[in-house]
């Protein structure tokens, strides 16, 4: 570490954050008007707007003997995890925390974010929010291997943990070119790290919302943005680990990173839409038998390449 | 006793371990749930054991909506082929929708929905075909949705003569018996009821007293055959399996009457 992190810098970031989830939300929202066969999704743009309004004044409902330490600790935990993620993903060429170890360090907040989520399940002293919580921990038994592997073969193409050392070694040749394997299983498991669409098991309908089914008012809000705060970082992080960060002809650098970061974020959206859910017990098995084999061998492919270069 | 709520025993599990256990209902109200359905479970984690169904109906005399028009062919009223085609065609994509809720594919559930209510509001064949063999690709095609569906509430023909299931899921019981052979059925025979709309043959009257469930002129509501296997294929699943197994069977609590308002225990 040891550099200073501007105030300026770490503000920005925020509002960049801020501004990605809220374009997230509004365009699931359009794309569930849409699905929903509604004249003009376009118009439901604003619906994440109504919804925060009505959060805002809606009466909080508590559970008998529910944990509202663990509530506030999981809904915050959430938000914290989204930015602390954030800390370590470059705008542009460099983070704003460019950590020797950011790789890792994006990671780790991954996993504090599991803690959050079971936390909110397990405190809000319901079944279904129990049996939610617990599905977090069983997805994350499934993806987070094939996950960690997928970070790893990235850093190995670069022979750095420093997120800015990745981005610059791709300078010649994008990694998701040559590590295409890697990068499906980031995005499959960007689902599951903001436990999305269809790896979106722990905060499903048919659980009436599984591990967050008894939060109401401000802590769903906070839940909420959390949530797709989480979602436009993991969408974000894509960009420099595979698709060459801020790289990109005429445009700056800081403006390549906001588009490539949005079409990622596009097709997570979409799945949501175009893809049933996972459910874990089946998922798992394709998990450790297809996905762990694929992405070792990826790393492998990689690790050849790169002991070759010399 | 933390906050004057009983804390869950304990009982040996399917393992050979002894694990908390906590009894929950299942509904009445869920989403995407058979309305009234009331599934009354010892859960230890996810996994249901002791499954017992009610049904809370909700009037004796209530008319099941699904049925409606071949009760008036019971009746000795002149019922078109195009109607009941029309009404069977929408129970199906209620049915589908529910599924696909349950089986965490909103766009799907929405287009399924989307069908249904269009049919419902008198939308020509010609307009329908187009988008119901879209979705029914869509669908048909999912490899993921089948991986998840596979297996699910298996109820082969001897099962199914067994607890009396007629209908759709009687002869889904040949191919297979589980949950996707079912939803395949309600797709296949969704589309084949298009066939039935066209206009030539819309003034035919129809002689058929099979619903979209099942025979209707029998003693008994083919529902009440889908209850009775229910609670049973449900004992030893996990709760997003059982989800998808009730979805699967999608029982249509409107036309059980009194009567038949039931109590079945599975013990596993």
């Amino acid at each position: 570490m040891g550099e200073d992190i501007g105030f300026w810098a770490v503000a920005g970031l925020l509002a960049a954050v801020g501004g990605l989830a809220v374009a997230a939300a509004m365009l699931d929202s359009v794309m569930g008007a849409a699905a929903m066969g509604h004249a003009r999704p376009v118009a439901a743009m604003l619906d994440p707007v109504r919804e925060t309004a009505r959060l805002l004044v809606q009466q909080r409902s508590v559970v008998p003997a529910s944990d509202s330490v663990l509530r506030l600790i999981g809904t915050g935990g959430i938000v914290l995890a989204a930015a602390l993620a954030a800390l370590v993903v470059p705008v542009g060429m460099r983070p704003v925390a460019d950590l020797d170890i950011g790789v890792v360090w994006f990671n780790a907040m991954e996993v504090l974010v599991w803690a959050a989520l079971w936390l909110i399940g397990w405190g809000s002293n319901a079944a279904f929010g129990l049996v939610g919580g617990y599905r977090i921990i069983a997805q994350g038994l499934a993806y987070e291997l094939p996950h960690m592997f997928a970070l790893i073969t990235a850093a190995l193409g670069a022979g750095s943990l420093r997120v800015g050392d990745v981005v610059a070694a791709q300078s010649g040749l994008w990694f998701v070119v040559w590590m295409p394997v890697a990068f499906a299983v980031y995005l499959l498991s960007a689902l599951a790290m903001a436990f999305w669409g269809p790896l979106g098991q722990p905060v499903d309908e048919d659980l009436a919302g599984g591990a967050v089914s008894e939060l109401a008012a401000v802590d769903r809000l906070v839940f909420l943005a959390g949530r797709y705060a989480l979602l436009a970082v993991t969408a974000a992080f894509a960009v420099p680990l595979f698709l060459g960060g801020g790289a990109g002809p005429w445009l700056p650098g800081w403006l390549w990173m906001l588009l490539k970061t949005l079409a990622v974020l596009g097709v997570l959206v979409w799945a949501r839409w175009r893809l049933p859910t996972m459910r874990m017990d089946r998922f798992m098995e394709a998990a450790w038998v297809v996905l762990i084999p694929a992405i070792l061998l990826q790393a492998l492919v990689v690790g050849i390449v790169v002991v070759a270069r010399g | 006793m933390p906050g004057g709520l009983a804390m869950a025993d304990r009982a040996p599990d399917r393992d050979g371990l002894k694990l908390d256990r906590l009894h929950v209902s299942l509904g009445p109200v869920l989403n995407d749930w058979p309305a009234g359905l009331v599934l009354r479970v010892a859960m230890q984690g996810d996994v249901l054991q002791e499954v017992q169904a009610d049904v809370y109906a909700p009037h004796a005399d209530a008319t099941a909506f699904w049925d409606e028009p071949w009760h008036r062919l019971l009746n000795g009223e002149r019922v078109s082929r195009g109607e009941l085609a029309r009404r069977r065609a929408a129970s199906h994509l209620d049915s589908l929708g529910r599924l696909l809720g349950v089986a965490g594919w909103e766009g799907a559930a929405w287009s399924a929905r989307g069908l249904r209510d269009d049919l419902m509001a008198g939308a020509e064949r010609a307009v329908i075909t187009p988008r119901l063999a879209r979705f029914a690709r869509r669908i048909g095609r999912s490899r993921l949705l089948r991986a998840m569906t596979d297996g699910l509430g298996v109820i082969d023909v001897g099962t199914a003569t067994a607890h009396g299931v007629t209908g759709p899921a009687l002869r889904a019981a040949a191919s297979g018996g589980d949950a996707t052979a079912r939803w395949q059925i309600w797709l296949a025979e969704t589309t084949e009821a298009l066939a039935d709309l066209e206009p030539g043959e819309a003034d035919t009257p129809a002689e058929t007293v099979e619903g979209p469930r099942g025979p209707v002129d029998e003693g008994r509501a083919p529902s009440e055959g889908l209850l009775s296997a229910l609670p049973s294929l449900v004992n030893g699943a996990e709760l997003a399996g059982a989800r998808l197994i009730v979805a699967s069977l999608d029982p249509d609590l409107d036309v059980l009457s009194e009567r038949a308002t039931l109590q079945a225990a599975a013990h596993g």
